[in-house]
């Protein structure tokens, strides 16, 4: 298909070109082209998916760029059209036509290819779309999952089992998708005030991304694998518009339709680890283990919306404009039956066939702005509101495939779906004053959001402030500060609603339906109190025409302070040990800090030479806590005070971790015309660091009593090592040229990109390879079968040096 | 339970609001209902911009502006409007009807009257006689508006520096860059979307003539991120209600240190909210859920919703 695509836009150029340009042109047809072909040559020591990740970079010729421009400017229409990389994967094709005052049509193209990795492996073959088979399974002998049964050389046995069959069946995948967006809009403008439009969007994706087929409880009697999830996506989009602009009076009418539709509903994928007996659809181990494991993949789905804005141009420069939407967006595919294994359980039955899943929003939004002598007024009221109409109905729990094979379903997961939904509505007025060269300004907003089935309401107060000067004429100044306060009206019992059977019935007070889900004292920073001060100042200036500087700074920090203090949270279900207190330090998100700032100057001395310098930073902190402690004692946490994995009343089991994200990107581009409008030398630096720093303290680094964990014990964890990206990019261009309208152009690039992250190596002391397996085993305790991660091969782009050279001819007429 | 009486009041709150908004809009219908459909032309008031205009009048003679212009005029040429205005003559002339009246600038060719001396919105008033509507609609009340930028701040009129919509830079992001310049080290991160590939840019995601919270291009967030994202759409079965509420609680969309855009290490970003006990209450290193490979996205994969029966874990 891409090479019927690629020939078709190739026969276009070739015979558009000569047909743009008759013999003998009217007058009134200008006509403007180029066209550059070249020959292309890269090196890329590593081949590493990293440099052509979002690239289309081959050997041999390619067509950088093709421009046609025609215009007639007796009757008006023109005709554009202009290609980049034009028969590659990530080619930009635009197309514009029509007759001035009258219609225009618009057609682009664009082609987004995401390469994951080169280096993938894969066990699988892909029979079927959708359907992943293994050419043969592992014969394990050690058929143990359960945590009392581990024992060393059964585990080791297994080990080798793996890394031979690894040896012996792993073969290279490609792990990447092409996307293609494609638009096409035509509008008219017959009558002079009124506007008229179509457009069409399409949009396809396909290939493979890294997914995962975890089979089994959860861990450690997980078998997982990492294994090529199919993309087959296509969504297609039809906008309806139309538009009045009066000289008072606007409005603005638009529809759109979306569909998305996914060619392959589910993944079955076959489980590597086990061998079933002839027929049959499970093997036993010490439980039983599926052959095949099952799931959805993103079901096909529909949205409108349509929308209506209104506007008045009222006197004293004032204006008041109105807009209101809705949107309905449904899905309701078939859904899967609880389990591949289905006729082995007690309850297989569906409350329901079909998801039924519906989603409505409605907005609306209203504004006042006038501006009466230096005075600038505007407030504004906004609403959106979710409405969730998904049935709710209850469902049985099934873990995985093979969870639980003798009929019954964990009586702790019995759940109901929770439509969630909101409503938000935030109003405001800003007012800004102009007293001599300076702009004052100031502005309130309030924000409330109501919801259902979460953690809490929120309701915010915003203020602003700032001020804009220009002091003089090549100067501009201006700087603004925000203060937020966001109070959050915290339900942390909302999650009770997804569970569905009584007390009795659980036997289990742990249970969260009657104890609680969520440690108390954590709080959702999305729905936490916060007070948020932000400030930025920016300085632009341009002394003279042939310069101009400009810098910002701007500087974020959120406290999410929820004044969280000890609670019993058995007390309000008379369940259980009711006096038990948490430690009443809040968990979760507490501190965000994002320092921002930038520098840009630009010196253009003579229309020859030019040169331009930049210099970003952006660093991010941030700080969270968390706790560990066992579910299974919720209702009696003194029972296991003194045990490694304590009770959820237990400060010394809390954990910190602070976060240190910094990117410095610099860089400086330069054009030279050596010979002014014929040899012109461009050159151009850029390097990007970043950094990732994760500073790790309590339990992990400890035990709860202050014994320092051993580096591979199961709860251990400790300050990783600093996760380092940098990317050097030199580009350096010379165009020179040879004979009227024939241009040569010499490129040559250099990249290198260097990455160093943690959580992608094998060789940190809690990481066991083998073969292509990772395991993380606790040996310090027991040997246990389920910490396994199959892996693709490789997870990243490993670093690389590349050279990238063209040779290319320009023709221009 | 207290959360369904909060739905009784949530549904009457609802109408209330939505109420209110519809009768406004209807009246603001209603009263213009009978206006005659207006020339698109909005000639601007020249001495209301600048009193130096008073008693000037049009020159409307091209030739006479490029007798001093010829190297602005030629390079005006080759662009849209000098493409257009030889087709469509506006009523002010070509040159006047952005410069305004030159005969006094003729006698006596200052800069008192040029476009730099006015204030941004005076400058916009020029362009908006004839490009007001379409993705302009709300550009009278957006941020950029407001905060002082004019249409010349980010378009070149006079010169074509891109190869669409006149900007003042080569590209988009160049353009937006002179005053969001601390976007592009976010863009520079490692997992980023293809915005200096040039597949993507700032205008796929915002529309800067607009008055949407963000600029975006649509109403909302995610609205703008479905565009083209629609597999994430749902709505599904087992929601993930903060990412159904906004994409930017788990996502940095202009670019992260940490893969998938996310705005931390997959584990400790679900930790930030998950708190449950057993495996999930810390990033302990001897499960596959530990920071290894995809963190908790290693069982957890559908994070933005599952159409499963048992989806409630987004594990299938």
């Amino acid at each position: 298909m891409h090479t019927l695509r690629n020939i078709l836009i190739l026969s276009f150029v070739l015979l558009a070109l000569p047909a743009a340009v008759p013999a003998q042109q009217p007058p009134s047809v200008i006509v403007h082209s180029s066209i550059s072909l070249g020959g292309r040559r890269i090196n890329n020591d590593t081949d590493s998916s990293k440099l052509t990740e979002y690239r289309d970079l081959r050997d041999g010729a390619f067509l950088p760029w093709v421009s046609l421009n025609v215009f007639d400017s007796g009757t008006g229409r023109f005709f554009e059209f202009t290609g980049t990389n034009a028969i590659f994967d990530d080619q930009k094709l635009v197309l514009r036509g029509g007759t001035l005052g009258r219609w225009t049509l618009r057609a682009n193209w664009t082609g987004v290819p995401h390469n994951f990795s080169n280096k993938a492996q894969t066990p699988y073959e892909r029979s079927a779309p959708g359907l992943l088979e293994a050419p043969a399974t592992i014969p394990i002998t050690f058929k143990k999952l359960a945590t009392a049964a581990a024992d060393a050389p059964g585990v080791l046995a297994s080990d080798q089992l793996i890394a031979d069959y690894q040896a012996a069946y792993l073969r290279p995948t490609t792990l990447r998708t092409e996307s293609g967006v494609g638009h096409i809009a035509l509008e008219s403008a017959g009558l002079r005030a009124f506007r008229v439009g179509i457009a069409y969007d399409r949009r396809k994706k396909e290939g493979l991304k890294a997914g995962f087929g975890p089979i089994g409880d959860r861990p450690p009697r997980t078998l997982n694998i990492q294994l090529t999830e199919p993309v087959d996506y296509r969504t297609n989009d039809l906008t309806l518009s139309a538009e009045h602009v009066g000289r008072r009076f606007r409005a603005q009418f638009s529809y759109l339709l979306s569909d998305f539709a996914n060619q392959i509903d589910t993944l079955l994928w076959e489980n590597v680890f086990v061998t079933p007996a002839a027929g049959a659809t499970f093997d036993t181990w010490d439980r039983s283990v599926s052959a095949f494991g099952r799931r959805p993949l993103p079901p096909d789905n529909r949205y409108h919306n349509v929308s209506v804005s209104l506007a008045v141009e009222l006197p004293a420069d004032s204006r008041l404009s109105t807009t209101f939407a809705y949107g309905r967006l449904g899905q309701d595919e078939v859904l899967l039956p609880y389990s591949y294994n289905l006729d082995v359980l007690a309850n297989p039955a569906l409350p329901r066939a079909t998801a039924k899943a519906q989603v409505e929003t409605q907005q609306a939004f209203v504004e006042y702005v006038i501006n009466p002598a230096r005075l600038n007024l505007r407030t504004w009221a906004r609403y959106y509101g979710l409405d969730n109409n998904t049935p709710q109905s209850n469902w049985q729990y099934v873990t995985s495939d093979t969870s639980n094979l003798n009929g019954t379903v964990s009586y702790k997961n019995k759940r109901v779906n929770l439509p969630y939904a909101s409503d938000r509505f935030d109003t405001g007025l800003d007012a800004a004053y102009q007293i001599g060269r300076s702009t004052f300004s100031a502005g309130y907003e309030r924000e409330f959001i109501w919801r259902n089935f979460r953690d809490a309401d929120t309701a915010e107060d915003r203020l602003t402030v700032s001020w804009r000067a220009r002091p003089v004429a090549w100067a501009n100044l201006r700087a603004r500060y925000v203060f937020g306060s966001r109070d959050g009206d915290l339900e942390p019992f909302a999650n009770r609603q997804s569970y569905w059977y009584t007390l009795a019935e659980a036997n289990d007070a742990d249970n969260p339906a009657f104890s609680f889900t969520n440690h108390p004292d954590m709080v959702r920073y999305d729905v936490a109190d916060r007070r948020r001060h932000q400030g930025e100042f920016t300085l632009t200036l341009t002394p003279r025409d042939i310069v101009s500087i400009a810098a910002t700074v701007r500087y974020q920090t959120d406290d999410f302070d929820s004044g969280v203090v000890p609670r019993s949270p058995l007390a309000e279900t008379g369940i259980g040990e009711v006096t038990a207190m948490t430690p009443g330090d809040q968990l979760g998100l507490l501190e965000d800090t994002r320092l921002r700032y930038s520098f840009d100057a630009s010196y253009m001395p003579v229309e020859r030479f030019s040169v331009n310098a930049f210099l970003s930073m952006d660093n991010g902190t941030s700080f969270q806590r968390g706790i560990a402690f066992d579910e299974n004692f919720k209702t009696n946490p003194s029972a296991i005070a003194t045990v490694e994995a304590g009770p959820w009343t237990r400060k010394s089991s809390q954990w910190t971790a602070g976060f240190d994200d910094k990117n410095w990107t610099v860089g400086f581009s330069s054009t030279i015309g050596i010979v002014p409008d014929r040899v012109i030398l461009d050159a151009g630096y850029t390097v990007s660091f970043g950094d990732v720093d994760i500073t790790y303290a309590g339990y992990g680094v400890t035990n709860f009593d202050g014994t320092p964990f051993p580096p591979n014990r199961q709860y251990a964890f400790s300050s990783p090592p600093t996760v380092n990206q940098d990317l050097h990019a030199v580009n350096v261009g010379l165009q020179l040229p040879l004979v009227e309208h024939l241009t040569l152009a010499l490129n040559y690039s250099y990249e290198r990109f260097r990455l160093d992250d943690w959580q992608q190596s094998t060789t940190q002391p809690w990481v066991e390879p083998v073969g292509s397996e990772f395991l993380l085993r606790d040996t310090s305790r027991d040997w246990r079968w389920g910490n396994r991660l199959f892996n693709l091969g490789s997870f990243l782009a490993p670093s690389y040096d590349a050279h990238i050279a063209y040779v290319a001819f320009n023709y221009r007429f | 339970m207290g959360r369904k009486l909060r739905t009784s009041r949530y549904e009457t709150r609802k109408g209330w609001m939505l109420g209110r908004f519809v009768i406004l809009a209807a009246v603001l219908a209603a009263g213009r209902a009978t206006s005659a459909l207006a020339a698109e032309e909005k000639p601007v008031g020249w001495v209301a911009l600048n009193q130096a205009f008073s008693g000037a009048t049009l020159v409307n003679d091209p030739e006479t502006c490029r007798a001093c212009h010829e190297d602005t005029m030629t390079a005006y040429e080759e662009t849209m409007h000098g493409k257009a205005f030889k087709f469509v003559s506006p009523s002010q002339g070509e040159c006047e009807s952005c410069h305004g009246p030159r005969s006094k600038h003729v006698e006596n060719p200052t800069g008192e009257l040029a476009l730099k001396n006015l204030k941004p919105a005076q400058q916009s008033a020029v362009c908006l006689q004839c490009h007001e509507g379409g993705a302009r609609f709300g550009w009278k009340a957006g941020a950029h508006r407001i905060n002082d930028v004019s249409c010349i701040s980010c378009h070149s009129v006079m010169e074509n520096k891109s190869e669409r919509a006149l900007l003042a830079k080569a590209s988009v992001p160049q353009t937006c860059f002179q005053c969001h310049g601390q976007v592009r080290a976010e863009i520079t991160k490692t997992s980023h979307h293809p915005v200096r590939e040039g597949l993507v840019d700032c205008a796929s995601c915002h529309n800067p003539h607009g008055s949407t919270p963000g600029l975006l291009v649509k109403n909302t967030l995610n609205e703008t991120c479905y565009t083209c994202h629609a597999e994430k759409r749902g709505p599904f079965l087992w929601e993930h209600a903060p990412a159904r509420e906004s994409c930017a609680n788990c996502h940095l969309p202009h670019g992260s240190n940490n893969r998938n855009l996310l705005t931390s290490k997959e584990t400790f970003l679900c930790l930030s909210c998950h708190s449950y006990g057993g495996h999930i209450n810390l990033p302990r290193y001897n499960r596959v859920s530990s920071p290894y490979g995809s963190g908790c996205v290693n069982c957890h994969f559908n994070v933005h919703g599952s159409n499963h029966p048992s989806g409630a874990k987004q594990t299938r």
